[in-house]
């Protein structure tokens, strides 16, 4: 008897090119994609005036008034100034506490007051406004005894690090009192 | 007596039937955590550097204004304009901006408080204009701003 030798048919779909496939395409997606993070120096405007109710009047001493000029140039409680010092005076004028009679009372009472001629440039306005909040940021930091890059990091959506920005703020409020801007004479 | 078997001369292959799979799976995270961007830039943002930088909470809503000179100058000219979305705004419009933020929003959420303006604006711009948005945004009761900045040392 004649035997007939079947071949055992291996019917496999050649798949190793798959992987180089998928591999470029995954590599087309991790070139195209970039990541966009929203990030950026917060700053939180205080309510709306109501024109109808007159202005609280307020102490000289408890505003650390900042102007900008269309120069560029910065007027820091009435004297000219360079934004490079201007964390380090922030943060004597916050944590004064009654020392020194030309600055504030306590950091609860402490007013940051930014204002900003229409002709200077958003460049330097930002430049202020984070030298403002590094003072901020590194009191907050040195009272919860974190580093500034991980109150930076907090996670606002959790309940924990919520309330550790509320008690930092409670103790020393941002209480800025942005001015109308002057118009460019 | 026992014959032990010639060792095949075959060379062990590692087994890369899986690594399509595995590739494909990598890939598959990638497409469904990449969320594509829905505007082209019509202006020029060169931003401003700061280092006190903070991620606006993934639980406000956000609009994007961006500000600066036009891309296409012939189109727009050649002063700054503001871009919402895919349009070109006047910053009295930010109250139709905001009234349409808000009733995207959850109804449990719908709330200026809930949303964050984050400002893309080029570093030259100057600030009257941005002073524009803000006290804009400031009347409408939208008080949180994010100044989009490059992080420095």
């Amino acid at each position: 008897m004649i035997k007939i030798r079947r071949k055992k048919n291996n019917s496999e779909v050649n798949s190793s090119s798959m992987a180089d496939i998928a591999f470029l395409l995954f590599i087309f997606f991790l070139i195209t994609t970039t990541i966009t993070t929203f990030k950026g120096v917060e700053l939180i405007m205080p309510p709306p005036q109501d024109e109808s109710e007159p202005p609280k009047p307020l102490e000289e001493r408890n505003v650390f008034k900042v102007l900008i000029n269309s120069n560029d140039n910065l007027l820091v409680e009435n004297q000219p100034f360079q934004v490079e010092g201007l964390k380090k005076f922030a943060k004597e004028f916050i944590t004064n506490n009654k020392a020194n009679p030309e600055l504030s009372d306590s950091p609860k009472k402490a007013i940051i007051s930014l204002r900003a001629d229409r002709g200077s440039s958003y460049k330097i306005y930002l430049s202020v406004l984070n030298e403002l909040e590094a003072a901020y940021h590194e009191l907050y930091a040195e009272y919860l005894n974190i580093s500034v890059d991980e109150f930076l990091s907090l996670d606002l959506t959790k309940k924990s690090d919520q309330n550790k920005k509320r008690i930092a703020s409670k103790k020393y409020p941002w209480n800025l009192s942005l001015a109308e801007p002057t118009e460019v004479k | 007596m026992g014959r032990f078997k010639n060792k095949s001369q075959e060379q062990p292959q590692i087994p890369t039937s899986a690594l399509p799979d595995i590739i494909f799976i990598l890939l598959f995270f990638f497409m469904v955590t990449t969320k594509m961007k829905e505007n082209s830039p019509l202006v020029i943002t060169e931003l401003p550097k700061a280092t006190q930088l903070k991620e606006v909470p993934t639980d406000k809503q956000k609009i994007t204004i961006s500000i600066g000179n036009a891309i296409d100058k012939n189109l727009y000219g050649d002063g700054y304009i503001i871009q919402v979305g895919s349009n070109i705004i006047q910053p009295h419009q930010l109250n139709d901006v905001v009234s349409e933020t808000l009733s995207k929003m959850k109804p449990s959420k719908r709330s200026v408080s809930n949303i964050v303006a984050y400002l893309k604006a080029d570093e030259s711009i100057k600030m009257g204009i941005i002073h524009d948005v803000t006290q804009r945004l400031r009347k409408l009761g939208v008080l949180s701003i994010d100044y989009s900045a490059l992080k420095t040392n």
